[in-house]
Order: structure tokens, then C-alpha cells, then sequence
């Protein structure tokens, strides 16, 4: 089975417990406006030009056949209506300005990559982690990769919104050890407007996993303006406290570090108050919570 | 003004010091009282034992009379003569706040197994005397000793005497010993570096110790014999050591007549300590510290041997005998890490705790701690801490390591036992027992402590080798012919196959090590005819034993050293011409030719496709396979040389001095993408910048080229303080899984990022900045724009 990859991040310590493979999927169905990784949100490879990094000589434009990039004003410009992201320009652009983010590959080939690790793995209780996008907008894919991870002794983990067909969900759980949920908004009307979708499906997800004993980590990005309001720490609270296969709730701070890439991309850079949040308010979000009775915060 | 007070120099008391009843010909300097009555009048401070330059010159005119008047007698006679000059030329003033005596220099003229501007044995320091002529105090007499002075040393100096004797084939192969200057494939090198003594030995049987045991040997051979008379210059040379001891004490006591209070009653204890060490045994952990410093100062040796093991014995007496306790040992140990600091052999000053073969292993680990603690409150560059470790070893040792480098200092370094005893081993070809003994000096060469020296006496830059090749003969920054004769391209069809080209390489390599390996050998047998080095020979085995100095034949192990260069870049030229030559045939090998020659001026696009192909650092099978190619190669050919020649094994180390920054500087832009005279990667790692898959991937590749059939190889590794702080079981698993997976050794560097930029914009701020470079290890900012560069192109984890 063949998916879209889009990086495979070694020794990542923050995407589940121990020393961890993360493989990013390309492609996911929220358009959550604080998105960090502009770059996963569609599966077929993507161009990205770094004006920056170019010298304007246009030794690339012969090299494409569809017409995407055109000299305008003595400058490059890419149309990226035009662009298909079949990456024949990059090898032509010596300064490094033209790069594709995404490939094609099998299960076979990452998790050969990924066991490359497996002995730091066993040593710290790490494994890999399905990323993305979102691991069920490829469900046959992130399937596939679990199932091998698992053939070759690899604790897995996914990072999903858990918005999906069900069956996708009870599938992935025979495979999965441990599930780091996202959860964006308690209410549903919000939840469409932020990132495109409601969260009731989601919901009813991590119930059947919770029902199901299986382990998750709820994760709460949390962005000012967005769901950093009591009622949404509450719901958060709540979560926590109903269902004892959570094991742990992470309050994730906002941040834009990944916002430049919009630009890179041909895409719109999201319309959202991207000033850093200080350690202070993050630590001032994990108290309320703890006050709301939520027992199993990540410090 | 000072008058002759207080304890001038007593002669009759210092041969009442003499172990009792030998019959010792003391050959003792007529100059040694001139000397003192010439501190005497110059002193303002009391006396000065820095020698001023009409003195000096005078000092060195003697010891060149002593030399030539043995002309006829043997090397042993003469060496001892010569010594009870030359210290009047080494020993420098105690300074305020010393603990410790035993600051030194070296005359510009004289004799040690390793001396500066890289010479070993007799030596003329060209550099040294240049100064002195310029010196304003020179009189006209003086210049004209120094004159006649020169015009002997220039040809009968030890360098030169072994230059004279190469063979036209060495001459050809190896043309230079100025790698910083000049360009080339292979450079000799000058020195017997990398002794490690028997400090153990020093310190449990004292002076008079070593006397009786030479003693013992000198009864059972015949008198007249050539071993009669190294034994009996042996013992001269210990009764040197004595002299020089007791001359120190002499000065502490003068300074400690001037001196009030505290310091009055620290240069008394200093005095005391001094007398004794002189010829007795030493009694407390004071004395030990003290007798190995200064017998080592006077040698010029610049190891400091398995110190927790020599010395765990009477540091763990004293503490649980009350006599001291952990704090005083830390303020006697910071005296001694300030007077290295002095020294400051920032190559060398290798100091080893932990580890297997240990006698008191228990002990020994109380003063290891002891140890880390006081380099972590001094932070400076030297001495350089090395942390052994097995599994079983008191994990209190690795834990306190981790601790000190935490804070950023880099050191200790960390060397596996569990990996390093089986490779040496191996590579060595020497039993277990043996093999525990593997310890490193210098840059990180691996001897067998007191049993084997193994002095790199030659350097190799592989990937100068290559673009030497891949140019039929010619070195493209010259211009000129370099390596292997042009005819021997011939059967090489003009690169038509990848194995063409490699094979061409191989011979390339082989034609330099050959010689390489003839030089070392020819350095030992010019060393040894000229010196016994008795200092130190005295404290390797199994000289006493055999009665010959260690290089006539005297030591257990008689090894050699390879040092090799740019071998990271040389595999990843490689993979870049495998894949763009010859299999995706994208590139012809002539445009490769025309592209590094030109430093990829009009290339940019085709450098590219270089510096895109696979890279070593990355756990890609490829490009590791190439790198553990090279490595093999050049490992296993160099390890055959000990059948070419007389050494017990002959071997590469990958270690890392600045010397592939320096020799980087002289070489042409490479198949890798690498630009023209810039840095090479340093030891094993990969080329900075080049690692990109993270550091599990980057520690995966580290650990495939075979650590058992080399003498050693540094791996310099970077890691963000915030990984040390916020994560640190996660860091010891890191650590603990490459130790699993073979890693055997580490220099790790705790910095952000941050600190090296603003380091360079910025140096006022960041004085106490160290990082590795490789071999040793620098303050950021003394470090030249380029090596800056290097440090930095180096990733962060
Ligand atoms: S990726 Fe393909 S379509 Fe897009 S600009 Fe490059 S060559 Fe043209
Ligand atoms: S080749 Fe690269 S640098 Fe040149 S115009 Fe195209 S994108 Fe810009």
C-alpha cells in the first residue's frame, strides 16, 4: 500500500512517551486556522518557493512543462494555480529556492526506516508516531504502517483529530497503543468555524475508544481569542474526569513558527493574533484546569 | 635587597638525601651554586630561577660542551651529564598562590622525547632562538655562542640526523613536514609524543624505590657492560631529579621567610613536601600530587596517566584518616589543574579516571569524583578529564561525567570499555590483560598505559589523495606533480569504471602509508640511538628489565601512528561520483575534474547535484557503506605495515586536532561540493552541516566503521543545554543505546546555538565559552574565523 509522506522526524521526544520516530502523512480534512504545517494539509506533493533564497536567474523556468513559473518584472514568479508539484524545476535551481514537500512511498520502506531506531526505542519506551495532516485522511496507509510497525515489535502511536468514519477508528485501534487525540472546541458551532469541521463525529470517537480501554492522550492546542475560555477548560475538565483511559491531558500553547511556510507554499497566511504565548499564561492555563478537577495534566 | 640568608643550597644535605650506600657517580653541575649566587644578585623579588637570555644562552653553551665532550662515551653517560645541565634551563619560579612547584619551560636548545616546534631527542627550537637574538638584553658575546651554538645544532640535532637517512623513495613520498603551509598528500611529523607513564609505580615506591630496583638490576650485570652504564646513568638521572626537588625547596623556604601567615605556612608545607618527595617515598596525597607533577615537568612529558589509580590510594588514606578532607583535596588538585593550565598543552594534558584494570578500584573511584568535581569548578581547557566506564562500574562516576558536562564543559570525554577492550584487542593483537590497560593521550590515540608507545609520526589527507587522482598526478592548487608517479595512471583506463578510479585511490593511499610506516620506524631507531629518555623510560615497561631506553628496544610494545584526514569527505566524493558518474551518469568524471579544479566557478548547478547526493552522518546504507570502504581500506592496509617493518603494530587513528581545518586550508575544492581550501570534517564525524536525519541517525552512522582495527577515533557531538536540562533520561537513553550499539567513545559539547553566534559577534561576553575541537578543546573566542565556522557547521541536538 502506497501513501503520502511528507518528513520523518527522528529522535522527536514530544509526540508521545520515550525516544520516538515521527513520520508525518500528507493530507488532512480540518482547515484548523492555526495550522502549523500549511504544508500536510493536501496529499499530493507540493511546491514551495523561497523568494528569499532566490538570485532570480532564471535558469529554471525552461524546466517546466506547465508553464508554472514565468519571469515577470525581472523576477521569479510561480503560478501555483498552474503548478502540479511534479518537482522537475528543483534539481535546475541551485540555490536551493525550489523544494517539493511530499513524496509517494510505501509502509515497507518507512518502517524500514523507522526500526532503524527500534534499539533507542526499547531503551527509552519510545516507538513511532503517525503524524501529519492527519493519519485518517490515508486510513489504508497509516493501517498499513501500524500493522508493520507492530510486526517488527514497535510501539505506536497516533496523532489524529479523530475525525472520521468509525470504522476507520475501530480499525486503527488494533493496531494503535496509544492514541494522542486532539481536542479543539467543545462547541460544535465553533469547532466548524475553526477548523471546518464539527467535533461531534470526533467526540463519538474517543468515546468508543475510551469505552474500549484504549490509551490516549488528549491534546488541547489552545489559541487566545479561539478556546481559551473557562467553558472550554471546563468541557476539557470533564473529559478527563469521565474517561479513565485518558491518561493524560496536554495543554499546548499556540505558536506560529510554522506560519512562514503559508508563504512559501502559494497559500494564505492565517488570519489569527500569532504573538507568542508567554510561559506564564501557559502555566496559568494548567492550574485553571487543575482547579477545574483535571487530575492528569503534562507539565 | 636580599642577603645570603636563611638555607642557601647545602650540597653535603642533599647527598644525605641519596638512598643510602650506592655507589653513584654523580656528575653534579660545577654551575649549580653560580647559578643561585647569580638568582641572588639579580633578585628583587628574592630569587628568580627564569633564566634571563645571556644565562640562558651560557646554560645552553654548557650542556652543548657537556655533549660534545661524551662525543666518545656512551648515549647513556651523556644523556645523564647533559640532564644535570638542561634543568637550569626548565625549572621556572614558584609564583604566588602555587600549591605546587614545578612550573617549567623548555630551553631553546636541549633534550626530551617531545618538545615544541615538533622535535623530539636533541632539538634546536629555530623559532626560540630567532627570539633570543632579538632578545635587548643579548650581549655581543652571547650572539657569537649562539652563532656557533646553531651551526652545531642545526646538523647534529636529532631531526636532522633522521632526515639524513631517508631513503629516496621516502623522500619522494613524503617532501614536506609543513602541512600548514604546504599542500600535499602525506607530512611527517616530529616528536615521541604520547608517552603515559607508570605514575603508579612513581608514586608507591617513591625515589628511592625506583633506585633500588635499578639497583638490583645493575648487580646482575657486568661492569662495563652497556647496561651497567645505562643503569648507572639511570640513577644519575634520578639523582637530577632529587637536585631539582630539593632545589625547589630551598626556594619555597626563601619565599616562605618573606611571607606572612597563610602563604608563609602553605610554602613551609611545600618545602616539606618537596624534601621528602625528593628521594622518599611520598606519605600523604599531597606529596603524591607533588612528585608526579614535577617528575613529569622535568621529563617534558604532557600525559598525566590513570591518575585516580595512582594516586586513589593516598587521597583515600588521608580522607579517612581525617588528614584531609574532600575540600582540601579539590584546592590541592585546583593547584595542580593551574599549573598545567600554565603549561598549557591544550593537545595533550590527558588525564584518565575509570575504567577497567584499576589495582584499588574503590579508591581510585573516590578520587575520579574528586577529580570531575574540581575540573567543573575550574572550567578551563586543560587538563583533559577522560571518563572510562564499563558495565558494573559505579555508576556514581558516569552520572558525576554527566553532571560536569551539563554545566558545559567538555569534559570528561567518555570512552566504552565494553567496546574499546575487545577492539584494542584486536587491533593491538594483544591479550585481554593487556588490553584493559588502553588508555589515550593527546588527541585521543590510544597506548597501552606504561606498556606501548605509539607516537603519530606521519599524516595522511585522503581526500587530497583523491583530487590528486582524479588529476592524474597533478595538485591543482600548484600546478605541479604530487603522489604516486604518473605512470602508475596507466593501468588505470582512464577512469572508464568506478573501480578504475577507486583502485587508482587504493594505490594512491598505499604508496604514501608505506613510507608512512618505514618513517615511524626510522624515528624510533634515530630516537633511540641518540637518547635512552631516562625519565620516562624508567617508568615504562619493561625498560629497567631490559636495560635499554624505550625506543633502543626497551619498551614491551614499540607502536606506531597513522593520523588521517578528511575521510568523511573523501567517502562522500565518492558517493557522489558513484552515483552521478557512474550510474545515473549525469556528471562524466572529466566535468567533476574541471569543476573542482575551477572551486565549481560557473558549476553552481552541478555543485548542487553534488552536495544533494547521499552524505555520511545520515544512517543512509549507501553513504555509510562508502565511509566504512575508506575506512577499511586505509585501516587495514596501514595495520599490514608492522610486517614491512619492525613495529609491533602500526595503526590509524581518526583523530582531530584543528589540523583538518589547517590542511583543509591548503586543499582543493572536492567531489563532495566542498569549496577550495576550506575545513574537512573532524575525526569521525561527519562533514559539518551534513548530518541532517537527526541525531539517532547521525549516532547510527557513527557506529559502522569497525573501532578494531585502529588505535582510535573521536566523535564530536553538540547537544542544546535544554536537552541536558529538560530532558535528561531521554538524553541517557540516547547515550546509553550508542554505547550499546558500539559507540566506544564521545566528546560531547553542551551549548545553544545561540551562545556560538553571539559568541562570534560578541566575544567580550563569552570568555568561558569551550567547545571541542576535535582533539582538544578551545575557548570560542581564541578560535580563528574559520574554525569558528567549523564549530558551528557542526549540528546541534
Ligand atoms: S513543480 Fe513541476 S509544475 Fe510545479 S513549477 Fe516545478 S516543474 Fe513546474
Ligand atoms: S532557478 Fe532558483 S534561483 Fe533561479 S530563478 Fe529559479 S527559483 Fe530563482
Amino acid at each position: 500500500m502506497k501513501g503520502f509522506v511528507f518528513d520523518i522526524q527522528k529522535f522527536a521526544l514530544h509526540d508521545g512517551p520515550g525516544i520516538r520516530t515521527t513520520v508525518f502523512l500528507k493530507g488532512c480534512e480540518l482547515r484548523c486556522q492555526w495550522c502549523c504545517n500549511p504544508e500536510s494539509q493536501l496529499q499530493p506533493p507540493q511546491l514551495a518557493f523561497d523568494v528569499k533564497k532566490c538570485t532570480h536567474c532564471f535558469e529554471c523556468i525552461e524546466s517546466c512543462r506547465y508553464g508554472a513559473l514565468k519571469k515577470a518584472e525581472n523576477k521569479l514568479s510561480v503560478d501555483f494555480e498552474k503548478c502540479t508539484g511534479c518537482g522537475d524545476c528543483v534539481s535546475h535551481c541551485a540555490p536551493g529556492a525550489l523544494k517539493i514537500f511530499g513524496y509517494e512511498t510505501d509502509a515497507h520502506s518507512v518502517i524500514k526506516e523507522v526500526a532503524k531506531d527500534k534499539a533507542y526505542f526499547g531503551n527509552s519506551g519510545g516507538g513511532i508516531t503517525l503524524s501529519g495532516g492527519d493519519p485518517v485522511f490515508q486510513p489504508e496507509f497509516a493501517f498499513d504502517l501500524l500493522q508493520v510497525a507492530k510486526e517488527n515489535g514497535i510501539h505506536t502511536c497516533i496523532e489524529t483529530s479523530g475525525h472520521c468514519k468509525p470504522e476507520i477508528i475501530a480499525k486503527l485501534a488494533t493496531v494503535t497503543d496509544l492514541f494522542l487525540f486532539d481536542f479543539k472546541h467543545y462547541k460544535n458551532a465553533d469547532h466548524v468555524k475553526f477548523t471546518g469541521v464539527p467535533n461531534d463525529i470526533l467526540l463519538a470517537n474517543l468515546d468508543f475508544l475510551c469505552r474500549n480501554n484504549h490509551k490516549v492522550i488528549l491534546r488541547c492546542p489552545i489559541i487566545p481569542g479561539v478556546n481559551d475560555s473557562l467553558e472550554h477548560f471546563k468541557a476539557i475538565a470533564e473529559l478527563s474526569k469521565k474517561y479513565d483511559s485518558i491518561q493524560m491531558v496536554e495543554v499546548m500553547p499556540f505558536h506560529d513558527w510554522g506560519f512562514h511556510k503559508y508563504e512559501l507554499l502559494g497559500m494564505k497566511r492565517p488570519d489569527i493574533d500569532s504573538s507568542t504565548i508567554p510561559k506564564e499564561t501557559a502555566a496559568k492555563w494548567r492550574d485553571g484546569l487543575k482547579k477545574l478537577g483535571c487530575t492528569k495534566i503534562k507539565i | 635587597m636580599k642577603t645570603k640568608n636563611t638555607t642557601s643550597y647545602n650540597r653535603r644535605q642533599f647527598m644525605k638525601h641519596l638512598s643510602k650506600g650506592a655507589a653513584i657517580t654523580l656528575i653534579m653541575p660545577s654551575v649549580l651554586s653560580q647559578g643561585l649566587t647569580s638568582c641572588q644578585q639579580r633578585a628583587e623579588s628574592f630569587n628568580t630561577l627564569a633564566m634571563q637570555t645571556n644565562d640562558l644562552i651560557k646554560m645552553m653553551a654548557e650542556f652543548t660542551q657537556v655533549y660534545k665532550q661524551h662525543a666518545a662515551s656512551d648515549i647513556y653517560t651523556r644523556e645523564a651529564a647533559c640532564m644535570k645541565v638542561q634543568w637550569r634551563g626548565i625549572v621556572q619560579d614558584i609564583q604566588p598562590g602555587d600549591l605546587f612547584a614545578g612550573r617549567s619551560t623548555q630551553p631553546p636548545i636541549g633534550c626530551r622525547p617531545q618538545s615544541n616546534e615538533g622535535f623530539l631527542g636533541y632539538y634546536i627550537h629555530k623559532n626560540a632562538i630567532k627570539k633570543l637574538y632579538n632578545a635587548p638584553d643579548i650581549s655581543a658575546e652571547s650572539k657569537k655562542t649562539l652563532d656557533e651554538l646553531v651551526d652545531f645544532w642545526n646538523t647534529e640535532n636529532t631531526v636532522a640526523k633522521t632526515k639524513k637517512a631517508f631513503t629516496p623513495e621516502m623522500t619522494a613520498a613524503l617532501p614536506s613536514d609543513d602541512y600548514v603551509n604546504e599542500s600535499g598528500i602525506a607530512f611527517t611529523l616530529w616528536r615521541m609524543s604520547g608517552v603515559q607513564f607508570d605514575y603508579g609505580k612513581l608514586i608507591r615506591n617513591g625515589i628511592v624505590g625506583l633506585k633500588a630496583e635499578i639497583e638490583d638490576y645493575r648487580k646482575q650485570v657486568d661492569a662495563g657492560s652497556d647496561k651497567h652504564k645505562f643503569y648507572t646513568a639511570a640513577l644519575s638521572t634520578l639523582d637530577t631529579f632529587s637536585e631539582v626537588s630539593l632545589f625547589y625547596a630551598e626556594q619555597a623556604l626563601k619565599l616562605a621567610s618573606q611571607a606572612g601567615g597563610g602563604q608563609k605556612k602553605e610554602l613551609q608545607e611545600m618545602a616539606a613536601v618537596l624534601k621528602n618527595v625528593a628521594t622518599e617515598k611520598p606519605k600523604s596525597f599531597r606529596e603524591g600530587l607533588q612528585l608526579m607533577y614535577l617528575y613529569n615537568a622535568l621529563d617534558g612529558a604532557r600525559n598525566y596517566g590513570r591518575m585516580d589509580d595512582s594516586l586513589g590510594d593516598l587521597y583515600t588514606a588521608d580522607i579517612e584518616s581525617g588528614k584531609i578532607d574532600e575540600e582540601e583535596a579539590i584546592r590541592l588538585l585546583t593547584g595542580i589543574w593551574k599549573l598545567m593550565a600554565a603549561r598549557n598543552y591544550r593537545y595533550d594534558t590527558r588525564l584518565i579516571i575509570g575504567g577497567k584494570g584499576r589495582i584499588n578500584e574503590a579508591n581510585a573511584d573516590k578520587l575520579a569524583l574528586a577529580i570531575m568535581e574540581t575540573s567543573k569548578r575550574v572550567q578551563d581547557i586543560v587538563p583533559q578529564v577522560a571518563l572510562r566506564f564499563y558495565t558494573g562500574q559505579n555508576p556514581a562516576l558516569y552520572q558525576k561525567g554527566l553532571e560536569v558536562l551539563a554545566t558545559g564543559h567538555p569534559f570528561p570525554m567518555l570512552y566504552n570499555d565494553d567496546v574499546n577492550i575487545p577492539s584494542v584487542q584486536a587491533a593491538f593483537d594483544v591479550p585481554y590483560d593487556e588490553a584493559i590497560h588502553a588508555i589515550q593521550y593527546g588527541c585521543g590515540e590510544y597506548v597501552l598505559n606504561h606498556r606501548s608507545v605509539g607516537t603519530p609520526s606521519g599524516l595522511i589527507n585522503l581526500l587530497q589523495a583523491l583530487i590528486v587522482t582524479i588529476n592524474k598526478g597533478i595538485d591543482p592548487k600548484t600546478g605541479k606533480h604530487m603522489g604516486m608517479p604518473a605512470a602508475n595512471y596507466a593501468k588505470y583506463n582512464d577512469f572508464k569504471t568506478f573501480d578504475d578510479l577507486f583502485a587508482a585511490y587504493k594505490e594512491q593511499v598505499e604508496y604514501h602509508v608505506v613510507q608512512l610506516a618505514k618513517h615511524e620506524e626510522l624515528e624510533y631507531v634515530f630516537a633511540g640511538k641518540d637518547n635512552a629518555y631516562f625519565l620516562s623510560s624508567i617508568l615504562m615497561d619493561d625498560c629497567l628489565k631490559n636495560g635499554k631506553g624505550m625506543f633502543e628496544g626497551g619498551i614491551r610494545y614499540m607502536g606506531g601512528t597513522l593520523e588521517s584526514y578528511g575521510n568523511s569527505n573523501t567517502a562522500d566524493s565518492f558517493t557522489a561520483i558513484k552515483e552521478l558518474v557512474y550510474e545515473k551518469k549525469k556528471l562524466t568524471l572529466e566535468q567533476v575534474r574541471q569543476m573542482i579544479n575551477a572551486n565549481f566557478e560557473g558549476f553552481a548547478k552541478e555543485r548542487k547535484m553534488l552536495l544533494d547526493a547521499p552524505k555520511y552522518g545520515n544512517d543512509n546504507d549507501t553513504a555509510d557503506q562508502m565511509l566504512v570502504e575508506i575506512h577499511n581500506h586505509l585501516c587495514h592496509f596501514t595495520r599490514q605495515q608492522r610486517e614491512n617493518t619492525g613495529l609491533h603494530s602500526y595503526l590509524v587513528v581518526i583523530i582531530n586536532n584543528d589540523a583538518n581545518t589547517v590542511m583543509g586550508q591548503q586543499t582543493p575544492a572536492s567531489p563532495d561540493g566542498r569549496l577550495a581550501y576550506t575545513y574537512m570534517n573532524p575525526g569521525n564525524n561527519p562533514v559539518g552541516g551534513a548530518d541532517k536525519n537527526g541525531v539517532t541517525a547521525f549516532l547510527n552512522s557513527l557506529v559502522k566503521p569497525s573501532t578494531a582495527i585502529h588505535a582510535g577515533a573521536v566523535q564530536n557531538m553538540k547537544f542544546s543545554k535544554e536537552l541536558f536540562a529538560e530532558n535528561r533520561p531521554m538524553l541517557e537513553a540516547l547515550l546509553q543505546t550508542y554505547w550499546q550499539n558500539g559507540g566506544a567513545q564521545a566528546m560531547l559539547t553542551v551549548v545553544s546555538r545561540g551562545d556560538l553566534e553571539d559568541a562570534m559577534v560578541h566575544p567580550e561576553k563569552y570568555q568561558n565559552l569551550i567547545v571541542r575541537v576535535g582533539g582538544f578543546s578551545e575557548r570560542f573566542v581564541n578560535l580563528p574565523p574559520e574554525t569558528h565556522r567549523e564549530v558551528l557547521s557542526r549540528t546541534l541536538y
